[in-house]
């Protein structure tokens, strides 16, 4: 039973999105007025189109499901990298405030306050736009890769498709596609980063005034081994436990980076989808949207089962 | 080994990220020679589809016409009779029911996903493509919906009574009625010579045949990735002569802002259509240039005269007086478009500048006075929720006429909906007035106007004050057919200033923003980019 928890939930979730993206195009397409019943009997045949995989098509006739498959590699990509250079960029900041005095307050601290409250994910992108890109130049406004370069189309992510590809050509491609994801990257890790640096830096704290340290500093084991051998293996374990929460923020604030910089993923698919009203599209891709935040919140379920098993009942 | 030279190739790649940030520039010289091989245009949005002759969007057209797809015959700004292309030269019966058309040899076709053409073009691809349009049994008829909106609205299809191949190289044109202009509309984008051979290739997947388009043109579509960018080639074996650039890519970018950034930081070699804002900042850049043309266009506002209240001339008259077009003009368009007092546009032949629509508010409210108007009942203005280059703002321009209707006591809302039902409640003539304009397709003033403004427009929705009027539509016809068309014209236009079911607001200037080192970059008098002409000049890039 305990097993089978998550997947009622997913399986409510989605159902749940399903009927939302029902509705939403119901009451969006003009037509006659229809009695409950009837709704509710195309409402059945939606979701069982939806249960045999039919997902739908576009205006243009492409099938739903294969764009959603197509374009989910680059948002992955720039998700995975979002959670990586948080903790690439995090780990060092709270060893580093680690080490200043805990009671006074420090700029630093205060500043990533701000940033992971306080400035919406949007502002920070056109910020970003504005002044590494039109401002100084030095970084594409948007896109994945210059349309210069010409290479072959395998994962949808040029970053990888460039790194595979012969040529002299591919590594011009991968440095261009390197150029490209800065900023994307800086707008969506900014907040998980902010997220690891706090709190790993808060348990840090907490940890470093516990007694088996205090026990370890008695035996003179030198500070950096008392820090990274003894306090942060402690510090690191509510923290990551905390990840799985900070990587479905995650997929909200996605949408709005790859609409910013047109980097070409699900999210500004579905955001494509809505602005041009596509009702044959729009509710299969919603579905398959909630299908994947489901999956990844099963997967965080999971992997908070497998690091914290006291936690479950 | 394997894991060193993973190491080794990861830091130099570090290395050269760092240093083109740095430096701003890609990679090194092969970097720079590779941007000087590709013509970056900054397109407004994705084509609905790649083939012209179900194209009625201008988006579809840039995409597709004079690119991958041409015509027999060709209209150019110099000459008002259009030119030989695919054909080399035509001849018409005294009768004006037959029209035979001799083809230029040597014409090739491109090749697609092993797809190989075995010959040139010939008879058999002429034939093909107007049959296509021309019958309902056509096994390409239907596909992609098949409506063939502009073949229709030139009523084609009942004036051709077929197209038939007399050898390899001729065909000819058997019409039911004259149809005078035969060679102009023939030079309209629509009118796209496909293959018959890649026709018979694709018969089992008729779908793939626009979706993969072949044509003639000096470059053929490669990639398409849809919201992102459209790929072509230059054409090697193009008959003419062939493109400067040998790599073309319309980098897909609705947004105005978003096109603007991509000027300013080097991404796109072109666009078209700023908003009239951003002309004044983009002039400011030293590399670029700013060409601006009297755009073959109209911005206007036009009253249902199906309604009963605004079925009255003198109704319509009081309502336009009392706008201030001047203001428009300077808050809508930047001070870049051009008063408008006649439907024609002032760069068109035939233009005449009729009596001035004069902005006069108190004779507007006497006049309204006079035809018993109800002040209590409040007029509805449409505004349409995009950007056209004839309306940069239709919701601002909505304002300010409400702002000038409130002035003679006319109460009025402001109301937009999605385009698509936007449109779907235009042709059903839901409105009361609505903002909106239209663009020409070739130079000729009579398919300008009649699409608009005739009787016939009525049925298909594109009449947006469903106005019909006899006069008017007497004197259309006779400027289409005589030799000398400049007086029915001119009394065609006092005719639409007497009666104004529309108010003409504005001809807006159409921009082309282009970087310094471009030459040669001109438009067809339809308002494509000429792109295979296009040429760079390496010496002046930096």
């Amino acid at each position: 039973m305990r097993f089978l928890r998550p997947l009622f939930k997913a399986a409510g979730l989605v159902f749940g999105i399903a009927m939302v993206a029902f509705v939403y195009k119901h009451l969006s397409t003009p037509g006659p007025e229809q009695d409950m019943g009837h709704l509710l009997r195309s409402f059945v045949t939606f979701a069982q189109q939806l249960l045999q995989g039919h997902f739908g098509t576009t205006r243009d006739g492409a099938p739903v499901l294969d764009l959603f498959v197509q374009r989910l590699p680059a948002t992955m990509l720039l998700m995975i990298l979002a959670i990586a250079a948080a903790w690439l960029f995090g780990l060092p900041l709270a060893l580093y405030l680690g080490k200043q005095s805990a009671n006074k307050g420090h700029w630093l601290r205060d500043m990533l306050a701000g940033i992971s409250v306080a400035i919406p994910v949007f502002w920070m992108g056109q910020l970003l736009i504005s002044l590494f890109a039109t401002g100084l130049g030095w970084l594409p406004v948007g896109g994945d890769l210059d349309w210069v370069y010409d290479i072959p189309n395998t994962t949808g992510v040029p970053l990888v498709d460039a790194w595979f590809a012969p040529g002299r050509q591919s590594t011009e491609a991968f440095v261009n596609a390197l150029e490209h994801i800065i900023l994307p990257l800086a707008a969506l890790t900014l907040a998980p980063t902010a997220y690891v640096a706090q709190e790993l830096n808060a348990q840090l704290e907490n940890t470093l005034r516990q007694p088996f340290v205090l026990a370890a500093r008695a035996r003179g084991i030198p500070e950096s081994r008392v820090l990274l051998g003894h306090a942060l293996p402690n510090a690191l374990y509510p923290v990551l436990s905390g990840m799985p929460v900070q990587f479905s923020l995650l997929v909200s604030s996605v949408v709005v980076v790859e609409t910013l910089f047109l980097w070409p993923g699900i999210g500004s698919w579905l955001v494509a989808l809505v602005r041009s009203q596509d009702m044959g599209a729009l509710p299969g891709a919603l579905v398959l949207f909630g299908l994947l935040i489901a999956m990844l919140n099963m997967l965080s379920d999971a992997w908070r089962e497998w690091w914290m098993p006291r936690r479950s009942i | 080994m394997r894991a060193d030279s993973l190491i080794q190739r990861t830091l130099v790649l570090l290395g050269m990220l760092a240093w083109s940030v740095l430096t701003g520039c890609s990679g090194d010289g092969q970097g720079a020679s590779r941007r000087a091989q590709t013509l970056v245009y900054c397109s407004e949005g994705d084509p609905a589809t790649f083939n012209p002759q179900l194209a009625t969007s201008s988006l579809s057209l840039d995409a597709t016409s004079g690119l991958v797809f041409e015509t027999l015959l060709r209209s150019s700004q110099q000459a008002p009779d259009p030119t030989p292309w695919l054909a080399e030269s035509w001849e018409r019966s005294p009768d004006h029911l037959h029209y035979v058309f001799h083809l230029r040899r040597g014409v090739r076709f491109h090749a697609v996903d092993g797809f190989h053409p075995t010959r040139d073009m010939q008879a058999a691809d002429v034939v093909f493509s107007f049959r296509r349009q021309l019958r309902k049994g056509h096994p390409f008829h239907h596909v992609a919906h098949g409506d063939y909106a502009y073949f229709r609205a030139n009523r084609l299809h009942q004036a051709i009574m077929d197209v038939v191949e007399i050898d390899p190289y001729t065909v000819e044109f058997m019409l039911r009625e004259s149809v005078p202009n035969l060679p102009q509309l023939l030079s309209m984008d629509f009118a796209a010579i496909q293959s018959s051979e890649y026709a018979d290739f694709r018969a089992t997947q008729p779908e793939l045949f626009d979706a993969r388009p072949v044509g003639t043109g000096p470059f053929r579509l490669t990639d398409y990735r849809p919201g992102q960018f459209i790929r072509y080639k230059a054409f090697d074996n193009y008959w003419g002569r062939p493109a400067g650039i040998p790599q073309l890519v319309f980098a897909i970018s609705p947004s105005p802002a978003l096109r603007y950034a991509r000027m300013i930081t080097g991404e796109c070699d072109l666009m078209s259509e700023p908003q009239p804002g951003q002309v004044r900042l983009l002039k400011q850049e030293s590399d670029l240039i700013i060409d601006s043309q009297p755009g073959m266009n109209v911005a206007y506002w036009a009253f249902n005269t199906n309604k009963p209240r605004f079925a009255n001339a003198q109704t319509r008259q009081a309502l336009s007086m009392a706008i201030n077009r001047e203001k428009i003009l300077q808050v809508v368009f930047s001070g870049s478009a051009i008063l408008a007092d006649s439907p024609l546009p002032a760069g068109m032949a035939g233009h005449v500048a009729t009596r001035p629509i004069p902005f006069n508010q108190i004779q507007a409210r006497k006049m309204l006075e006079k035809s018993g108007w109800d002040f209590s009942r409040p007029v509805d203005i449409w505004a349409m929720p995009v950007q056209r280059p004839y309306n940069p703002d239709a919701r601002k321009m909505a304002e300010l006429i409400q702002y000038d209707l409130a002035q003679i006591g006319v109460r009025s809302r402001v109301r937009t909906y999605a385009w698509a039902t936007f449109l779907d409640k235009l042709r059903r003539g839901e409105h009361d007035t609505v903002l909106l304009g239209w663009r020409a397709d070739t130079p000729d003033p009579v398919d300008f106007l009649r699409p608009i403004l005739s009787c016939a427009a009525r049925a298909n929705g594109t009449n947006r004050a469903f106005w019909c009027d006899e006069d008017f539509d007497r004197w259309l016809q006779q400027a289409r057919v005589s030799d000398d068309p400049q007086d029915a014209l001119l009394r065609a236009q006092e005719r639409f200033r007497e009666q104004l079911p529309w108010l003409p607001i504005a001809y807006a200037r159409q921009f082309l923003v282009y970087r310094k080192d471009l030459s040669n970059v001109r438009r067809t008098p339809s308002g494509r980019i000429l792109f295979a002409n296009i040429r760079r000049n390496p010496e002046t890039r930096p």
